[in-house]
């Protein structure tokens, strides 16, 4: 079974599902707020590894062993069974499906793209500063980036700008999806792709999905940010095919 | 150079490590939480001078220039070479109730948290412990998994939504007990069966870690870069830091001797967390297993200190310093 965790409004996710169905792909979507009804979950950890089994509502079973891959775009923790409870609540329950939810996608024998992290449940997410320090040192185009109390905008924000504005005027914003260090769909000048495989190692990011932002103008290309949660659609054919050979190994014939 | 504590003064860890610095002669900045008074600019890029030089393209120099200004003065961010952080949400900060005043207090955080994440990388700033880094203790299941890798034991542990689960579970163990997964309401309970069965049925809608309870003494490992700091724990309680409470008497703690293998792999999960100062919590089983539970990334380590004699402060403000 492929496994698909999204969002019910993640229209890359579910492109990406239906591409997989029509391939012939045993594939599964679980919506979040699905898990968060789960009226079944079991994780159990000992010295020996780990074991989980989830039952939906439906009567969906996600166990192990039964799962080929993960595509795993969960932003946040399954807790819409909570949003009317009390905010203390609510906020322990929201930290302990956090919590959970790490844990069982993390531990998955499978592949997982993106295996979710701590601070993130995506995957690799990291401070605006230390993903342009990362750019900066693959060798990307990367702005200077100047932030302070008393300016506008967050770090995140402000990266953008400043790449905008060194891309200079009329520069098109340009979103690449790179897996596993290679990119797929746009195809970016050499040098800019070469930069991609390290930057994406650069980020503990060598066996992950990535959206890599540009500005593209008469300045030239600027790195204008990252996130773990790539528009899939911009990778095209090409990336359906190579995630399906990672998650779905052997169900469906890739060409 | 100037080490930066960011936390609140009076709060014993951070007091701690500020009187150690200062018996170092250590410059400190003290940032409080709440941004009240305080002003920053930071600039992130390639560093003119050496771009000039002629840098290989492979690792272009960049610089993190700015200034911050606090507790009544102006530091530029490149003479911080040390930071110590134990940073409380703007929300929780009394008296910052005005949403200008909180968006200012989120302002000043967000621009300590770029510089604490990226400067380690950039000019080789000492940080304890970048709130990345911290975040693995927000899901204890997660961090076991990680510590398995270490070479550690971890306690049969079942995370459910299901009564009878958790009833065979307690049944296979002698004792059982229960914690939250996350960081929230983490104090360990004594699972009862019989008197705790009513309430079973709540797990419907949120999952409850339940664990073997291991016996043995309690060791706190305090990790600080490269060394060890241990206390063993003499206490009947379920939680000895709440001795108290659940048995009537405080713990009482003494410095221990770990061996060199479990000292060395104490270090080494610290380090695989990102965690150059750590609080590693152990039990040592009658089986001979060393059974870990978690790591704290945020150790509030001044009772083990005073207790069990420990010199942890200074050894935090030596890291920070680099000395």
């Amino acid at each position: 079974m492929l496994l698909v965790v999204c969002d019910l409004d993640d229209e890359g996710a579910l492109w990406f599902a239906r591409r997989a169905a029509q391939a012939g792909a045993d594939c599964t979507i679980v919506i979040t707020e699905a898990l968060s009804y789960a009226p079944y979950f079991s994780h159990r950890l000992a010295d020996g590894g780990v074991q989980t089994v989830v039952r939906l509502a439906d009567g969906t079973r996600l166990a192990d062993g039964e799962i080929s891959g993960v595509l795993n775009r969960a932003v946040q923790p399954p807790a819409s069974a909570w949003r009317l409870a009390a905010p203390a609540e609510r906020d322990y329950a929201t930290m302990e499906l956090h919590a959970c939810t790490l844990s069982w996608l993390h531990a998955l024998p499978c592949q997982v793209r993106n295996r979710p992290e701590p601070d993130c449940l995506a995957g690799p997410l990291r401070h605006p500063f230390v993903t342009a320090a990362a750019a900066h040192a693959a060798g990307l185009p990367c702005p200077e980036i100047m932030f302070g109390t008393t300016g506008p905008l967050g770090a995140a924000d402000t990266l953008l700008l400043a790449a905008a504005r060194a891309a200079g005027p009329d520069a098109q914003a340009v979103h690449l999806v790179c897996l596993d260090g290679v990119v797929y769909g746009t195809e970016p000048p050499g040098p800019i792709a070469a930069g991609i495989a390290a930057f994406a190692v650069r980020m503990r990011a060598g066996a992950a999905l990535l959206g890599v932002d540009f500005f593209a103008g008469v300045g030239g290309w600027w790195f204008a940010g990252a996130s773990p949660l790539p528009d899939l659609r911009a990778g095209g054919d090409a990336l359906c095919r190579r995630l399906l050979a990672l998650l779905a190994p052997g169900e469906v014939a890739v060409t | 150079m100037t080490v930066l504590l960011w936390g609140v003064p009076s709060e014993p860890p951070v007091a701690m490590v500020a009187g150690r610095l200062a018996d170092l002669g250590a410059d400190v900045l003290v940032v409080r939480p709440g941004g009240i008074g305080q002003q920053a600019e930071i600039t992130f890029g390639a560093d003119p001078e050496q771009r000039a030089a002629g840098s290989g393209p492979d690792h272009p120099p960049v610089t993190l220039a700015g200034t911050i200004r606090a507790d009544g003065r102006l530091v530029e961010l490149a003479r911080i070479t040390g930071a110590y952080l134990r940073p409380v949400e703007p929300e929780l900060v009394p008296g910052l109730t005005g949403p200008a005043e909180l968006g200012h207090a989120h302002r000043v955080q967000e621009i300590l948290t770029g510089f604490t994440e990226a400067a380690p990388e950039i000019n080789g700033c000492r940080v304890a412990n970048r709130l990345s880094a911290m975040a693995s203790n927000g899901s204890k299941p997660y961090q076991a998994q990680v510590i398995v890798r270490h070479g550690f034991s971890v306690p049969d542990t079942l995370v459910s939504t299901d009564p009878e689960e958790v009833l065979a579970f307690a049944a296979r163990h002698e004792q059982v007990v229960y914690k939250s997964c996350s960081g929230v309401r983490s104090i360990v309970t004594a699972f009862d069966p019989v008197a705790d069965r009513a309430r079973l049925h709540r797990l419907r809608w949120c999952p409850v870690q339940f664990q073997e309870r291991v016996a043995g003494p309690d060791v706190r490992v305090h990790v600080v870069g490269d060394r060890t700091f241990a206390a063993i724990v003499d206490s009947t309680a379920v939680d000895y830091r709440y001795a108290r409470a659940q048995v009537g008497s405080d713990a009482r703690l003494r410095a221990f001797r770990l061996d060199d293998d479990l000292a060395a792999r104490c270090v080494a999960l610290a380090a695989a967390l990102d965690l150059p100062f750590a609080g590693i919590d152990l039990k040592l089983a009658p089986d001979q297993r060393v059974v870990c539970f978690e790591v704290n990334p945020s150790p509030g380590f001044s009772w083990y200190e005073s207790a069990a004699g420990l010199p942890i402060s200074d050894a935090v403000a030596r890291w920070l310093l680099g000395c």
